[in-house]
């Protein structure tokens, strides 16, 4: 398939994208309201926020608007793709959107809260087109067996099934939709790409998954401190680089520096540096991985995957940013809490 | 003819009771009634309560004999012992094979469970219940979500200390056991937990029966009892019910008996009892019915019966007796309503005329057969009573056929015996109203015997179908009847004088006929608002008079259209070599016949009902139904 025209919107859209200086523009805001008002001014958030009114502005709100806005973008470059195989790939790819939300929803539902006045129509309608399940039913879940009942006919849902008792934490739930995520994108990834696409995207997600499982080595060995033989059903059972004694070997790792020094030994030496949080690490890991891919594979899905990524994190930035106004902190404070990918020059 | 009604006392020992009720009431006709409380106060009677020892027998034996197969004819003289011990039994024998049937589901099921639990171990050849008591390894049966064994797969094969090992797959599990040492147990069991492994407890025994072998081996088998479960309900199938069609004929008789002893216990809730415990029964016979019966229980000291001509709270039930040809005509009588007890039944009257005018105003040989032969066949072969009404009129229109020599519509095949009405246009519509006036006179005669009969004194005096109503109408149409025939001799103040009676009767009659019953004279609405009205009623009387006469045109006016209808058919039938077209005349005449048939049919239904009807039948009577034609449950 040819990307020429795909590209053309894409690189169209990417100008659109908040750089550093609207990012600085936007930490010096006083209030939420005013952070709200100058992100109306960019013109890929006008319709999202149009509706949002001064009183309205709490975190969530603006979350879950500024998600709609992505998931316009990814319906935009999902329209303009007319290759059916790639259209599937695409699903399999944006279902960590959807998932995201599942898991937001999840967590009220473990919570006990009530999450029906979360579902606006927009997002009845987004996820109500997309998952195939009855959001009437969904949205008034009251229980996770109810929920995870109501959530019958999408892939997720015999796994979740299978997986829930209630002993389960919902972080094991949340970890068996990841791993429900990325086994899916496998499948489809083998099943519906091929040639230049399968190359970019094997690279790109099979990096991903590597990172993401030293990431979690990580985090569950240093901050949850973990007994090694728990850790196994966090990771992800796929590799790129990283074969999987070497994982092994990280998860039984006896301190810290000894898990250190095996990652400094992994073909990921010097990403995760230590000086920033992992998150930070593995955000500008993945910026590096996409422009390569795009680089090396012009012509393939990398320049629209790079778009939704970036989308992604100028998304997480800009919750972040409110969180920040809201309480205070002061601009340059603010922005070293952002992931800057500079992807719009990509 | 409505029959004559006795109010009739049936009393006797409750003790006797069911045997009066199998005897008696059972046997004759007698509509049975609840002693009405104020009697029952006076007399001391209370009503018998008892319930129906039959209730549930009756029940499944209408469940039975609703079976085309269970069917009886005629009379049970089964004794309602053998006839209770045989729906017993059969009962029983159902219950037997219900609760068989359901043990071996219960058992079938059972089985297929085990043999699904086992299936999925199926691939493993080793026997199960051996491995299970293993001192220092523990296995676990189990299965885990494809993607947390790919986990395992991936990052725990190596280690020594587990060993899994795989049965099946579906699309979204995987299932098999897991082997680890005992001491290393707890250890492995976590991570097999963190996997979301779902342990599957494999039954070492079923049924008592200890289960052997691989699961496949155990699968065998328990399929092969499997097979043997569902091949004995299989056998079982048509065991519940009875073989033979002597045996089934047998049950059907006692279903037919326990309906009849219910029903008999039935009867006893319009039983009354006195203090000494005897029972009444109140009801209501036909004077012949009433006279047999008592001369049946004449020497049956156990029973007293008792009938008067005295009614009771309620009127007497109306029992209509008519002739056996005019019998059928009480279809239309009762479309209109049932006389009262004391009302003339009208059927007689109604069947002559009705015959009568269908021949008049559709009078045609060949068609007449037609319709009679229909009507005949109908009766026949549904029990239609429209049937034998229509082969009555067909005998009245082949009838007039004759006197009108009209043959399937030719008029030129025979000779009229009388007139031909489509010669003599005049004179048929006058004969027409003629005898219009001759049945309103008629109908007005009912109402006055009716008043007479009933003792309603301001029905026959004021009453425009009472003597005012008769007198007018009669000097009136004698009037015009001398107009008519040119004999002018008529004195007119003398008719006007003659007149002016009986229409200030009718104008007057509810002022007085309250006067007559000594009610208080009121005028609602004021002494104008009475003008106004008496004057606009007098004229509608007046009007009603004149269109009901007028209306009987219409009878002269179909016997003229039916040679007009059959010369259009004539007309359409011939060919242009002078021929008749066979298929057109055929058709021809079974349209004409279908459309002047039905079309005439209602209209002297229609002046039935409107014009002679209204004048002097009011057809509120109640329906006589004897307890032993309306019993609560038929068989």
């Amino acid at each position: 398939m040819d990307y020429a025209g795909v590209n053309a919107k894409i690189q169209a859209m990417k100008g659109r994208l908040l750089d550093a200086g609207d990012y600085g523009a936007l930490c010096a805001q006083p209030t939420v309201g005013a952070v709200a008002e100058k992100l109306r001014e960019s013109p890929s958030y006008q319709s999202a926020l149009s509706y949002l009114e001064g009183d309205e502005l709490h975190r969530g709100m603006i979350e879950q608007s500024l998600m709609l806005s992505l998931a316009a973008d990814f319906r935009n470059i999902y329209n303009f793709i007319g290759d059916f195989k790639i259209r599937r790939y695409l699903s399999a790819l944006f279902l960590n959107f959807e998932l995201g939300i599942i898991k937001k929803l999840l967590c009220m539902v473990y919570d006990e809260r009530d999450i029906g006045s979360v579902f606006t129509d927009e997002l009845s309608r987004l996820l109500g087109d997309d998952l195939e399940v009855d959001i009437g039913k969904l949205k008034n879940s009251k229980t996770v067996p109810e929920f995870i009942d109501n959530l019958k006919g999408t892939g997720m849902h015999s796994m979740l099934a299978s997986a829930y008792t209630e002993q389960r934490s919902l972080f094991e739930m949340e970890t068996q939709l990841d791993l429900y995520y990325y086994m899916n994108l496998s499948k489809s990834q083998t099943k519906w790409l091929a040639g230049g696409d399968l190359a970019a995207m094997a690279e790109i997600k099979g990096i991903e998954v590597d990172l993401r499982n030293i990431m979690w080595v990580w985090r569950l060995k240093s901050y949850y401190k973990l007994p090694d033989i728990m850790i196994y059903a966090h990771l992800i059972p796929l590799s790129k680089r990283l074969r999987k004694e070497a994982l092994v070997a990280m998860v039984q790792a006896k301190s810290v520096p000894e898990l250190e020094s095996l990652v400094a030994q992994s073909p990921y030496a010097g990403v995760f540096d230590g000086k920033e949080s992992l998150e930070m690490s593995f955000g500008r890991e993945m910026a590096r991985v996409y422009k390569r891919a795009l680089a090396m594979r012009p012509n393939s899905l990398a320049a629209a995957s790079l778009y939704l990524f970036a989308k992604e994190a100028e998304v997480s930035n800009i919750v972040s940013v409110v969180e920040g106004v809201r309480y205070k902190l002061a601009p340059e404070e603010i922005m070293k809490f952002l992931n800057i990918l500079g992807a719009r020059s990509a | 003819m409505v029959e004559k009604m006795m109010y009739v006392n049936i009393m006797g020992h409750i003790r006797d009771l069911d045997w009066v009720i199998e005897k008696y009431v059972a046997n004759y006709d007698v509509q049975l009634e609840r002693a009405s409380s104020k009697l029952a106060e006076k007399a001391g009677l209370t009503p018998l309560v008892t319930a129906n020892p039959y209730q549930e027998a009756a029940k499944s034996s209408e469940r039975i004999l609703a079976n085309p197969e269970f069917t009886f004819k005629g009379k049970s003289r089964m004794p309602g012992e053998e006839a209770t011990s045989i729906l017993e039994t059969l009962k029983k024998s159902q219950q037997e094979y219900s609760e068989k049937r359901a043990a071996l589901m219960e058992k079938s099921a059972r089985l297929e469970e085990g043999i699904a639990t086992f299936a999925p171990f199926s691939a493993l050849r080793f026997d199960v219940a051996d491995i299970l008591e293993f001192n220092l390894i523990s296995l676990n049966f189990g299965k885990m979500p494809l993607s947390n064994n790919k986990q395992l797969e991936a990052f725990l094969y190596v280690d020594p200390e587990i060993l899994f090992l795989e049965a099946s797959r579906s699309k979204e599990h995987v299932w098999g056991v897991y082997a680890t040492p005992r001491l290393l147990k707890e250890k492995v069991d976590q991570i097999f937990d963190s996997l979301h492994f779902e342990h599957i407890s494999l039954p070492s025994e079923f049924g008592g029966k200890p289960l052997k072998g691989s699961p496949s081996d155990v699968m065998q088998a328990l399929k092969v009892e499997l097979d043997e479960v569902k091949s004995e309900i299989d056998s079982l199938k048509g065991k519940d019910e009875p073989r033979s069609k002597e045996e089934r004929a047998r049950i059907a008789e006692a279903a037919t008996k326990i309906i009849d002893l219910y029903n008999i216990h039935e009867a006893k809730k319009f039983a009354a009892k006195t203090p000494k415990d005897y029972f009444m029964f109140v009801g209501w016979m036909s004077e012949k019915d009433s006279a047999a019966f008592q001369k049946e229980v004449a020497f049956d000291d156990k029973v007293i019966f008792l009938s008067d001509t005295q009614e009771g709270s309620q009127a007497p039930p109306t029992k209509l007796k008519n002739p056996p040809v005019v019998r059928f005509f009480e279809f239309f009588t009762r479309m209109y309503g049932l006389p009262s007890y004391g009302e003339i039944d009208p059927t007689l009257f109604m069947a002559i005329t009705y015959t009568l005018l269908f021949g008049f105003m559709f009078g045609d040989i060949g068609q007449g057969a037609v319709i009679a032969l229909l009507g005949t066949l109908l009766y026949k072969a549904k029990g239609m009573a429209l049937g034998a009404v229509m082969g009555v009129i067909g005998v009245s229109s082949i009838f007039f056929g004759f006197l009108y020599g009209s043959v399937f519509g030719r008029e030129d095949l025979i000779e009229a015996a009388w007139m031909r009405p489509s010669e003599d246009i005049m004179d048929t519509l006058t004969i027409a109203v003629v005898i219009g006036v001759f049945l309103i006179l008629c109908a007005m005669g009912f109402n006055i015997a009716n008043a007479i009969k009933q003792k309603q004194w301001p029905k026959l005096i004021f009453s425009p179908n009472g003597l005012p109503g008769l007198v007018f109408y009669i000097v009136v149409a004698g009037a015009v009847g001398l107009v008519f025939l040119k004999q002018s001799t008529l004195h007119v103040a003398l008719l006007v004088g003659v007149l002016a009676v009986p229409l200030a009767l009718v104008a007057l009659r509810e002022p007085l006929s309250r006067l007559l019953e000594r009610k208080k004279l009121e005028l609602e609405g004021g002494a104008g608002m009475f003008v106004l009205e008496t004057v606009i009623g007098l004229f509608e009387v007046l009007l009603t008079y004149f269109t009901n006469t007028v209306s009987f045109v219409r009878v002269g006016a179909f016997a003229l259209s039916h040679a007009g209808m059959m010369g259009v058919v004539m007309l359409l039938a011939k060919t242009a070599s002078g021929q008749d077209n066979i298929v057109v005349l055929v058709l021809g005449n079974v349209l004409v016949i279908a459309l002047e048939g039905l079309v005439v049919g209602i209209q002297v239904l229609r002046l039935q009902f409107y014009e002679m009807f209204s004048r002097f039948f009011e057809g509120d009577g109640r329906e006589f139904i004897s307890y032993r034609s309306a019993k609560p449950l038929k068989r």
